[in-house]
């Protein structure tokens, strides 16, 4: 073979570099097409292979495999006309209570089926006897502003009594960038003035199998040796504050009544030694400020903000993090429920809304 | 455009493309140069590339007329435009708000107050690299060193060549323009060797330097009372490692790019912390701007001609001059004097040719210099200085830093200390004898080092200058 006897071809400069890229892309479009498969069997959306199957099979696919009977003729959005992963309402109300919740991908669920995501199971009559229906105004990568921007315009149309929030690593998130941002603008500043934007392309290859893994086994573990802090700065408290106090005065001017909720982790700052370190990597993923045992201590601080501001405001709390917090076997990663996981969230908040509904307090009766 | 960037990596296989489609046609191939060492620069700042069109113009019309010009004072004259309007572009991006600002300060301590009047233009991009390039030129032209180049286009190639043209090296145009006279010569085992280099700058930035900063030196310089003093003496090797690899990293992959085009651009460093004394560090860092300083500043200065007290007064506005090259600031300004100081104390220190143990503790000595004088480089204000200095001469002890920094610093180390004919020798048992299959492997492999540890890819520290 040519290439075996390395000379005759590869000595012309132009055969060496072709022969050089050649070669490597052909490497790593073998890797990654492996990766890929890999990704696809397990249900992940990949570049190749496309996307994860349709919601609705997946949901279908569920349904007739657990809860068929009681929950069969349910119907889910997101629809063109109805843009929420809950059970399709109409916009004129009934007697039922209407509960708004204000989350991120915790609540959207993406990988479980709709009928088994925390929102919807709020009010079968199982969890919460009085009826109720649920509009689940949340998606992946939502942060509390977008969550009081969506509630700002549907909540005319929907008109719920309720609204929920349950946001907290979303807020971690975004206080991380700022925070890396501020601390290495000099080095990182962006120019403004470039030729070609050429950042839709890189978020693409960023879901490639190899880069995430790459960036995963390599760069998380990489990340995690670095010098991260073990608390937020206090501006940073006070950001969260802000951001509490925003979604209950756009709930009051809406005249919906608030509902606030502690957040929940797959491991709690007891037992964050024995997270897997794949999983640990996961804290780090993004913007890197934080520890896993910084973000441990600023959820457990961040929940007894969002306590004290429930108390000091009246607003009815779910205490989410008491009955899931570091509790392992609820979670599929480090903040996302697993179905039982989602089950345990939906009781908890239907008990809270039991007692909120014995005391009577309801829309317009604030 | 950063070299290790997703932009980068598009730009490049396109150009290179285009480039051996055509480059044994000169005048095509320049063209192609030119149009991409343009593109190259646009990238990222479009607005400032017409900053460099006006040097270009200006010293290749300067440089025309003067060659001609016999009158010397008119000579003179076309020399102080030159310098007028390529100092003066880097003057007022530069170092207008810094000069400025010290004039607020200075008058009002004799009770005078000015207006606020800063700009808030950004800094070019290798502005202070392609100035000096195209200073040296007509420079030459004016000592007779020189003849001018006659075609546009190819000084246009040599004013912004991409592979050098934001962060150096600076190339001289008597070693460059000769190159783009002649038709381009491709030579496998240079492409070869091209391509090793690239890979070697990338490993020295992304793997050693960049994680160094991100490992411990951002860390410490941003809050150094939080750390103890061998933390911070830690900090202080890991920036002396991060600097050198960061921009030795980038003048490698500058090298092997030009390489493969089949230009060859002089070497910018020699293993500096090897040096013996501040004298020959300096012929080992940055050669090409300390060659440049020598030649064009030290010695129009006088040089050593002129006794004792003036070489020392040379030599410190040379090194303070330079200082100021690398950035408007005073920690810079100090920089470069802590250098004149050393070059004058240091003067008479004899180098030593056998391995011995007045070699090892010159060495020893002499790097430590280098740290102490990047302490003054990196620190942000004067507080953040002192507070370094009296974290450092606490002398307590434990450390925060984990275990991967200390081996990335033992390598920097390592591969820094150990006689390069060590590294040749294991080249040539491991790597060059490799088949081509294994070594694209190898190729891949580091690629994937590469994207895996780009934890936050900082852009190099000398695109600032």
């Amino acid at each position: 073979m040519v290439l075996y006897r390395n000379k005759p071809l590869s000595s012309h400069p132009i055969v060496v570099i072709a022969l050089h890229f050649s070669l490597i892309l052909a490497i790593i479009l073998a890797v990654e097409t492996a990766l890929e498969f890999r990704h696809y069997r397990l249900g992940y959306a990949t570049p190749f292979f496309g996307q994860l199957p349709s919601d609705a099979s997946a949901e279908k696919a569920a349904t007739e495999n657990s809860n068929a009977n009681e929950n069969s003729d349910r119907q889910f959005g997101p629809t063109d006309e109805f843009p929420f992963r809950s059970e399709i309402i109409q916009t004129q109300r009934g007697n039922a209570v209407r509960v708004w919740i204000a989350s991120a991908s915790h609540a959207q669920g993406g990988r479980h089926p709709a009928n088994a995501i925390f929102p919807n199971l709020i009010c079968l009559p199982e969890n919460l006897p009085t009826p109720c229906e649920v509009i689940n105004g949340s998606k992946g990568g939502m942060t509390v502003k977008e969550n009081i921007e969506q509630i700002e315009e549907f909540s005319h149309l929907y008109k719920p009594d309720y609204a929920i929030l349950y946001q907290m690593s979303m807020v971690i998130s975004q206080q991380q960038k700022q925070l890396t941002q501020k601390n290495t603008e000099g080095q990182k500043a962006k120019p403004k003035k470039a030729l070609v934007d050429i950042s839709p392309l890189k978020t693409y290859l960023q879901t490639f199998s190899l880069y995430v893994h790459l960036s995963d086994f390599i760069g998380g573990n990489i990340k995690l040796q670095g010098a991260l802090k073990s608390n937020m700065p206090d501006t940073m408290v006070q950001d969260f504050e802000r951001q509490i106090y925003a979604f209950i005065a756009t709930c009051r001017e809406h005249n919906i009544k608030p509902m606030l909720a502690t957040f929940a982790a797959s491991h709690d700052i007891n037992n964050i030694h024995l997270m897997p370190a794949s999983e640990r990597t996961n804290f780090v993923k993004y913007n890197t400020y934080l520890s896993p045992e910084g973000w441990m201590n600023t959820i457990a601080l961040y929940n007894e903000k969002i306590t004290k501001i429930a108390s000091k405001e009246g607003i009815p709390l779910v205490n989410i993090a008491q009955q899931a917090n570091g509790k392992t076997k609820l979670f599929d990663d480090y903040v996302h429920f697993n179905r039982k996981g989602h089950k345990t969230v939906a009781i908890t908040i239907a008990q809270t809304l039991s007692e909120v509904f014995q005391q009577g307090i309801h829309r317009n009766g604030i | 455009m950063v070299f290790n960037s997703l932009e980068f990596i598009i730009f490049l296989p396109v150009f290179l493309l285009l480039f051996f489609s055509c480059y044994k046609k000169q005048r095509i191939r320049d063209v192609v140069l030119l149009i991409g060492s343009y593109i190259f620069y646009m990238a990222s700042y479009w607005m400032y590339a017409g900053l460099i069109a006006i040097s270009t113009l200006v010293d290749f019309f300067i440089g025309n007329k003067m060659a001609h010009e016999t009158d010397p004072r008119k000579r003179r004259i076309y020399l102080v435009i030159s310098l007028s309007v390529n100092l003066g572009i880097l003057a007022i991006f530069k170092y207008y708000n810094f000069f400025y600002e010290s004039s607020q300060v200075a008058l009002a301590f004799i009770g005078i107050e000015i207006p606020d009047l800063y700009h808030r233009l950004l800094l070019p991009v290798g502005i202070s690299f392609y100035t000096f390039q195209t200073l040296s030129y007509t420079l030459d032209i004016y000592r007779g060193n020189l003849k001018p180049e006659k075609s546009l286009l190819k000084f246009s190639v040599f004013v912004s060549f991409f592979p050098q043209l934001v962060a150096g090296p600076i190339v001289r145009a008597k070693d460059f323009l000769p190159q783009i006279d002649k038709p381009t010569q491709l030579c496998a085992r240079e492409v070869e060797t091209g391509i090793q280099m690239i890979f070697i700058g990338l490993f020295k930035k992304i793997v050693i330097a960049d994680l160094l900063a991100y490992l411990a030196v951002d860390a410490v310089f941003e809050n150094p009372s939080a750390y103890s003093s061998w933390d911070l003496l830690i900090g202080l090797y890991a920036y002396t490692f991060q600097i050198y690899c960061d921009f030795s990293g980038y003048s490698d992959i500058a090298i092997g790019l030009a390489l493969i085009l089949g230009f060859k651009l002089p070497i910018n460093f020699n293993r500096p912390y090897i040096a013996q004394s501040p004298s020959d560090f300096w012929r080992r860092w940055h050669i090409s701007l300390s060659g440049w300083l020598r030649d064009y500043l030290y010695i129009s200065l006088g040089g050593n001609r002129g006794g004792t007290f003036f070489t020392y007064r040379n030599l410190m506005i040379t090194m303070i001059l330079g200082g100021l090259w690398h950035g408007a600031s005073m920690n810079f300004v100090l920089w470069g004097a802590f250098h004149g100081l050393i070059l004058i104390l240091t003067r008479n220190i004899v180098i030593e040719k056998e391995l011995n143990t007045k070699m090892v503790a010159k060495i020893f000595m002499n790097f430590h210099f280098m740290v102490f004088s990047w302490l003054l480089f990196r620190v942000t204000d004067m507080n953040n200085f002192t507070d370094y200095i009296s974290g450092l001469s606490e002398f307590s002890g434990g450390t925060q830093f984990s275990p991967l920094l200390y081996l990335i610093l033992f390598t920097a180390f390592f591969i820094h200390f150990v006689p390069r004919q060590f590294f040749d020798k294991l080249e040539d048992v491991l790597f060059t004898q490799l088949r081509m299959p294994l070594k694209s492997a190898c190729y891949v492999g580091l690629l994937f080092l590469f994207i895996g540890a780009s934890v936050d890819v900082p852009a190099f520290i000398y695109f600032q200058f």
